[in-house]
């Protein structure tokens, strides 16, 4: 039971954008997606959500083929949160949620879909703008009502299989109390059983928040292991081109990286 | 290092507060509008039809007696004029309006017409030609000849929009920009037909012409409206089972995509619709213009985007509007008539305005 990705690639042209690769998302854990601008993070959700057709390999969802699941299934086990979303009309914030649950529900909503709506936006830090019409939002705001959504539609833990929540950079335009309170909403989640890719830039909220990390270059995964196992000053160097340091600190869960400056252009 | 370990570092929890879902219901208000709307439409005219009168003839058929009665000519004005009129008004500008509601979801833009996939200036294309055609064909099509010009322009309504959907790449995965495109250019190519086929008509063509290019209720009579109902109630039936998958079309393609709609299918039924009942509509009636646009976003400004609600919303203030036009199209200027979609592109034109001037409109 896990979402699988086995060696899948995606060309672009005559350009390999993605893979070789093969990858497991399990149930119980966050794994977060780390690399530099262009490795193919993005790529590599669009591929495992079903969005992207690969041109080989292919993606199983609890050992199905992602093609072949009916829609509404595969929407009920497996939701997506992208970078940023284009919605231009003037749902408020709770009817927003409220889609979530759309493949749930077969006609009008019920009182338990209103539950997991308001218990997703609480999850967010967005009740209080539950009546609020998503355009007045702020862009931070607006991905926080996003990110509910997607909790809603995951929210009911399943007869069978597992739920898996991918998420496109989901701390990209908050402050800095809320990245931490949106990665401990995916922390829940996952605590709760399900599974949780992050696409994420900050190496210390990964590092703190994530149980495994998956570092991308160029299409492919060049490090795959616990932070402590995959963060080093010498991967940092070779993949991201910054000299770092990297240290203990008493009381924090994962290792720090404290940056010293660009690293020199040879390795 | 397990996630229970994590101490949280974030913001407390604000205060909680109670959640109500705020629901317009606006059925009252608008169903009481069009029935107004209907009532008065049946009574004014060049012959009046009192509506005491109407009543007292409605009331004699199951045995009550008020005193007041229909006389003939009014009878027959009501029953074989106004009422079909009335009736493929309710239709077509219920259809225009769900329509319009439909394509501005498709397209996430409330400033989306009908006219915009070349549905309407195919239609107009089917149309002339088979006016300018008129005296070659009419030998041959013996009594059909009066379905000649509908069924030219619903033909054209449908091959347009089909033409548009298929050139913005119809077979795969479709763009909803380059459908747009697509259409501006079928519908230039459009004009440039009709343009082309005006030279060729007698002067009589031409007036003929123009009135239909400007739309008009004037030519209902039951036939045309038992031949329009089928395909506009069918279109408007498939829109209206749309209103969920609507709404998650507004979040984005692949936001809908994840939660479960095909895309690609359901993009391909609203546009069949959409032709469909378009065509149905511009065949009947000619092109009536801003009815799609004005009245869906309106009521998206006071009523939200939900669909199940704008939808049925749009059908009932669609079929008022278009009723109310064609009262003052046929009353302003007693005896000549003014095409009705002059009127609604009068009323039309300074809400559009206002709303692109509107930020965020929508």
């Amino acid at each position: 039971m896990s979402l699988e990705v086995r060696g899948i690639e995606v060309w672009r042209g005559r350009g390999r954008t993605l893979g070789p690769m093969d990858l497991m998302l399990q149930p119980g854990e966050v794994l977060a997606v780390v690399g530099p601008n262009g490795a193919g993070k993005s790529t590599l959700l669009s591929a495992m959500s079903g969005e992207l057709r690969c041109s080989t390999g292919e993606v199983l969802l609890d050992g199905t083929p992602l093609l072949h699941w009916k829609p509404r299934e595969r929407a009920m086990r497996l939701g997506v949160l992208p970078q940023e979303s284009s919605l231009g009309f003037g749902f408020t914030a709770l009817e927003v949620a409220l889609l979530g649950r759309s493949p749930h529900a077969s006609r009008a909503e019920g009182s338990a879909d209103l539950a997991a709506a308001v218990a997703a936006l609480d999850a967010t830090d967005t009740r209080h703008l539950a009546s609020r019409s998503y355009l007045t939002l702020s862009g931070g705001e607006r991905q926080r009502v996003q990110l509910s959504r997607v909790l809603a539609q995951l929210s009911e833990p399943l007869a069978s299989g597992h739920r898996y929540l991918l998420l496109d950079e989901p701390t990209a335009s908050l402050d800095l109390a809320h990245q931490h309170l949106v990665l401990e909403a995916a922390a829940r989640f996952a605590l709760a059983g399900g599974a949780v890719l992050a696409v994420l830039h900050d190496l210390n909220l990964a590092a703190r928040y994530a149980h495994r990390m998956a570092v991308l270059a160029e299409g492919r995964v060049v490090e795959l292991g616990t932070p402590a196992q995959v963060l080093s000053p010498e991967l940092v160097a070779r993949v991201f081109g910054l000299r770092v340091q990297v240290v203990e600190w008493p009381g924090s869960p994962g290792p720090l990286v404290i940056p010293e400056g660009r690293a020199p252009l040879t390795p | 290092m397990s996630a229970s370990e994590i101490a949280p570092v974030s913001a407390t929890y604000r205060t909680q507060e109670p959640i109500q879902p705020a629901a317009p219901r606006p059925w009252l208000l608008l169903t009481a509008l069009l029935l107004g709307v209907v009532l008065l439409s049946l009574a004014v005219g060049a012959v009046p039809v009192p509506l005491l009168a109407l009543a007292g003839s409605l009331l004699e058929r199951v045995g009550l007696d008020i005193g007041h009665k229909l006389e003939s000519v009014q009878q027959a004005v009501l029953l074989s004029i106004r009422l079909p009129r009335v009736t493929l008004g309710i239709m077509v500008g219920a259809v225009l309006a769900t329509c319009g509601a439909a394509l501005q979801a498709l397209f996430r833009n409330p400033l989306v017409e009908p006219g915009l996939l070349g549905t309407s200036s195919g239609a107009a294309l089917g149309a002339v030609a088979a006016i300018v055609m008129d005296v070659a064909l009419s030998a041959h099509l013996g009594s059909l000849r009066m379905l000649a010009v509908p069924g030219a322009a619903f033909l054209g309504a449908l091959g347009a929009t089909l033409l548009a959907h298929r050139l913005g790449g119809g077979g795969g995965r479709t763009e909803t920009a380059r459908i747009l495109l697509a259409g501006v250019a079928v519908s230039a190519g459009a004009g440039a037909g009709i343009g082309l086929l005006t030279q060729m008509a007698t002067d009589a063509q031409l007036r003929s012409i123009t009135f239909w290019t400007w739309g008009s209720l004037g030519g209902a009579s039951w036939d045309v409206v038992g031949a329009a109902t089928p395909p506009l109630l069918i279109a408007l039936g498939l829109l209206l089972r749309e209103a969920r998958t609507l709404n998650l079309l507004l979040l984005g393609e692949r936001e809908a995509w994840h939660l479960g709609v095909d895309v690609e299918r359901l993009k391909r039924r609203l546009i069949l619709a959409a032709a469909l009942g378009v065509g149905a509509a511009v065949s009947v009636t000619g092109v009536i213009a801003f009815v799609g646009l004005l009245v869906p976003a309106l009521l998206r400004l006071a009523l939200g985007p939900d669909h199940r609600r704008l939808l049925s919303a749009s059908a009932l203030l669609g079929a008022s509007l278009l009723v109310g036009a064609d009262l003052l199209a046929r009353t302003a200027a007693i005896p000549a008539e003014l095409p009705v979609g002059a009127l609604t592109s009068v009323l039309g034109v300074p809400v559009f305005i206002g709303l692109l001037s509107r930020k965020g409109a929508a």
